[in-house]
């Protein structure tokens, strides 16, 4: 079975669960709700977009959260005091002089990813606590709070963002040599590296964009809390694997369209928003997301059996 | 001829110091405490090491309060060998991690040198006592408020600590205790944030969609209400926003008027209790009770109203104590 009837099976699925879930959750299908939760969903996929990225090459980036919270702590700071792009642009550097480290570490010295960017992640809370001392940095510009607060027609800024950053990823994925390089690494680092691929300078420039992602996540979070504090993020690899996966991100590396980011944070945003809308007690969140997890894991699965049957 | 004068005075304060302390089990001048706080640029904390500063003053005794570079419990347990070596008489511990302290404590306990635990419960080693916050009273004081201001008629939403953790249950169980004496008081909703700002403006978004009419907000912490006062900016709604722990930021939230109040939960009194019990123990051998809980600094909700009134109640009180505030 080819790869678009996967995802057409994927959009399937999800819209089966708006459809019963606009039927049977009351306010669910309001316009405010509906923009409240287009919100949701693309500041998720956004989020997702690092750790996507590292399991296409087969890798995991937990680090994510932490590298959100130190470089938008870091970014806070000059942007309070009126120096927005400068503070932007810091922000975005932090996280991709963070996220080559990983990079370097895991492609140059073999480090294992897992080790790498778990330690990274503690290595880079530590900083990141130790810079605000328990404090947040809060009252941003108007020029800032734009990037979290604003809407462009009826669309909020983050949603627009979010689909740029997508659009983007997806072109760079699908029609540059540094996205085919991508999946080939992904599918199997040591033939890409004997057919004479930089399978190395990937997976640095993989991580290092991982990082960038991370801290542009960061920056349009701390934008709409209009407060930047180091516990920004803490769940942020948890949850970004879960939307990669429901995206179809494969674990195995190599296989899933970026664009799937945007169906994974739609069901999350779904699960988190009926839960508040029905009044569970929020466990039944985590409950919700766990059991969604595996059954789309397991259609999948299904799904490509019988492909292979069929051929 | 100064300095000859300079160390008779020096030497008539320690021979009238030691006369006076020939009275209790131990020489006051000689009693030194040690109060290790979780972090000395947050003004709680701050606020913490003064309370404990004033109490040794109280009862003569040198306190010297120490806070770890970076925040972490292994720091602090590092500050408590120092302490041990040092041979302090006791040690008040303000722990980062009430499981990660344990360690710090027994060595400590093996050392003989008593410790006093504040604010947070650790969960093992040998302790004289402990004391903290009654959150149960913080939680009594903003619904209190919440029903005196909305007339006992109104819908509210309640933002809970982090599900499990004991001061998110006590808070909660004050202001629940408050709100059922309304009965025209509807609490719509009831979940937790888990006291994190993201968390809260996340659930905050939800809640405003499901319920249209909102009056009030009461969040178990000062973080949560920063986090639903900007989802509730955001949706250009209007409603009564309050937390508790009366954090900087979110006084600065009141003067502005983008809260409506918040409750204090006080450091110190918190430093000022431990240090003073701990005091007690050493000169006067009185055992500590196992559990002493912190009255609120203020007696009621800290608003637009009376929150210069606070400041200034605060300033005074730190004045009586001769504490130079910066």
């Amino acid at each position: 079975m080819t790869l678009p009837t996967r995802a057409l099976y994927r959009v399937a699925a999800v819209a089966a669960i708006l459809a019963v879930v606009w039927i049977f959750v009351p306010r669910f299908g309001t316009e405010s709700n509906l923009i409240n939760l287009l919100r949701q969903a693309f500041l998720l996929a956004l989020v997702s977009t690092g750790v996507s990225l590292s399991m296409l090459v087969a890798g995991l980036d937990l680090s994510i959260g932490a590298v959100a919270a130190l470089s938008s702590c870091l970014a806070a700071t000059l942007i309070v005091q009126g120096y927005v792009g400068p503070g932007i642009l810091a922000g975005l550097a932090i996280g991709a002089l963070a996220g080559m480290l990983n990079g370097i570490m895991i492609a140059k010295l073999r480090l294992p990813f897992f080790i790498m960017t778990f330690s990274m992640m503690f290595i880079i809370r530590g900083l990141a606590l130790t810079y605000t001392q328990g404090t947040s940095i809060h009252g941003f510009p108007r020029s800032f709070t734009w990037l979290g607060k604003s809407f462009l027609g009826p669309i909020p800024m983050p949603v627009v963002v979010g689909a740029v950053v997508l659009g983007l990823l997806h072109i760079l994925l699908t029609k540059t040599t540094f996205g085919r390089i991508t999946y080939a690494v992904g599918a199997n680092a040591e033939a890409a590296r004997f057919s004479g691929l930089a399978a190395d300078r990937n997976l640095i420039q993989a991580y290092a964009l991982s990082g960038v992602l991370a801290s542009l996540s960061g920056l349009i979070y701390i934008a709409r809390l209009n407060a930047a504090d180091a516990d920004l993020g803490m769940m942020w690899p948890l949850e970004g694997i879960a939307v990669a996966v429901i995206g179809g991100i494969a674990f195995s590396g190599g296989v899933g369209n970026i664009l799937g980011l945007i169906l994974g944070g739609i069901v999350m945003a779904v699960v988190g928003n009926c839960v508040n809308l029905l009044g569970l007690p929020a466990r039944f969140q985590d409950f919700f997301i766990g059991f969604v997890i595996i059954l789309v894991v397991l259609i999948d699965h299904v799904t490509q059996k019988r492909g292979k049957a069929v051929k | 001829m100064k300095r000859t004068l300079s160390v008779t005075v020096l030497a008539l304060v320690v021979v009238v110091g030691l006369a006076g302390g020939a009275l209790a089990a131990k020489a006051p001048g000689e009693t030194h405490v040690a109060l290790v706080v979780k972090d000395l640029t947050n003004r709680f904390f701050v606020e913490m090491k003064w309370g404990g500063e004033a109490a040794g003053k109280q009862h003569g005794i040198k306190v010297t309060v120490l806070a770890p570079e970076k925040y972490a419990v292994d720091n602090q347990i590092r500050i408590m060998e120092d302490l041990i070596q040092k041979k302090v008489d006791a040690i008040v511990i303000v722990p980062i991690d009430g499981a990660g302290i344990v360690s710090g404590i027994e060595r400590a306990n093996k050392a003989k040198i008593p410790v006093f635990n504040l604010n947070t419960l650790a969960t093992g080693g040998d302790v004289i006592g402990f004391a903290g916050i009654d959150h149960v009273q913080l939680g009594r004081i903003q619904g209190q408020w919440g029903v005196d201001t909305l007339k006992s008629k109104g819908n509210v939403v309640i933002l809970e600590g982090t599900t499990g953790a004991s001061s998110a249950i006590e808070r909660q169980e004050g202001v629940t205790e408050m709100l059922k004496k309304a009965p025209g008081i509807k609490v719509l909703a009831s979940t937790t944030a888990k006291y994190n700002r993201q968390q809260a403006m996340k659930v905050m978004e939800d809640l405003l969609t499901r319920f249209p009419e909102i009056d009030m907000v009461l969040c178990a912490n000062d973080a949560m209400a920063l986090g639903a006062k900007e989802a509730i900016k955001d949706a250009r709604r209007k409603m009564a926003v309050l937390g508790i722990d009366a954090i900087p930021e979110a006084l600065e939230a009141v003067q502005k008027g983008e809260m409506a109040g918040t409750v204090d939960s006080n450091g110190f009194d918190q430093g000022f209790v431990a240090v003073d019990l701990t005091a007690k123990y050493l000169l006067k051998d009185q055992k500590p009770p196992k559990d002493t809980k912190v009255g609120s600094g203020a007696a009621s909700v800290i608003t637009k109203a009376n929150a210069a009134d606070f400041e200034k109640a605060k300033a005074e009180k730190f004045k009586k104590f001769g504490i130079k505030v910066d």
